[in-house]
């Protein structure tokens, strides 16, 4: 279980070193190893009073 | 507070201050400024209490969900925290079940700046319950980072509401994990084409939506942004 959120934003040196350009590719990379993982959803029931909220 | 040397002479003697030249009156400004800033307090944190007792603050509230017993208990909760975290950079959470709209846990002691650290008491709590809706206070007056968004998902909880020092309040959710690495490569990415950490940030969460099953907003007194 996660026990703490950090606010907290550290970038890593690696990504400060880069230009614009090898950012975009390595987000690409970065988006393409994280979709070729199996991700759980979220699944929540409705609560009890029927609040929606307006996103 | 911003001392200047004429408000400098209530706390000394006019007398002790006409004593001393203005060099040493400056230094001895900028010894009790520094001190200020040691005791926790920080004056880009400090919150407006006028605004937020203000109904365009409670009306923000009311933008959130169709329950009125739940805008009114946010809105009193966040006043809360808010004036207690005034100044500084620590941050207070609420933990809410939705379906007896109660306050299930809480972390409001924290010594640990702009982060929450949950307590072996809260952790118990927050494992019984599903679909929990957590309110924050961000003293940095930030949109949701990217732990924000994982702890959602993690935790199964339903809504997450942060509520900033400057009146500013953000709903989000995340039904599934974020990657943080592709995350903070975007803010680095806008923070290069010029754009101001903040700017970065909320950019970055815009780009998060379209490619992450996240949902975020800032919270405006007149609805949707």
């Amino acid at each position: 279980m996660v026990v703490c959120e950090n606010d907290k934003l550290l970038i890593p040196k690696k990504y400060k070193e880069m230009s614009i350009p090898e950012i975009d590719m390595e987000k690409k990379k970065v988006l393409k190893e994280f979709r070729s993982q199996l991700r759980p959803k979220k699944r929540i029931s409705t609560n009890k009073n029927g609040i929606l909220f307006n996103f | 507070m911003k001392y200047s040397i004429i408000n400098y002479t209530n706390i000394y003697n006019v007398g002790e201050c006409k004593a001393m030249t203005e060099e040493i009156l400056v230094e001895k400004i900028k010894f009790i400024e520094v001190e200020e800033q040691r005791l926790g307090r920080n004056k880009s944190t400090l919150v407006n209490h006028t605004y937020i007792s203000q109904g365009s603050y409670k009306r923000k509230f009311d933008q959130i969900s169709n329950n009125k017993d739940l805008s009114r208990l946010l809105f009193q909760l966040s006043k809360k925290m808010l004036k207690h975290r005034s100044g500084t950079k620590f941050e207070d959470m609420y933990w809410i079940d939705l379906n007896t709209l109660t306050v299930v846990a809480q972390e409001s002691d924290s010594l640990n700046e702009v982060r929450v650290d949950y307590s072996q008491d809260t952790i118990k709590v927050i494992q019984r319950y599903d679909g929990l809706l957590t309110i924050h206070s961000h003293p940095n007056s930030f949109p949701p980072s990217i732990d924000d968004f994982n702890s959602n998902f993690l935790h199964n909880y339903g809504i997450g509401i942060i509520v900033c020092h400057d009146g500013k309040v953000f709903m989000y959710s995340a039904n599934e994990e974020v990657s943080g690495n592709y995350y903070k490569l975007v803010v680095e990415g806008f923070l290069k084409q010029g754009y101001n950490e903040y700017e970065a940030q909320i950019h970055a969460i815009e780009e998060l939506k379209r490619n992450f099953d996240i949902q975020f907003k800032e919270v405006l007194d007149y609805g949707s942004m």
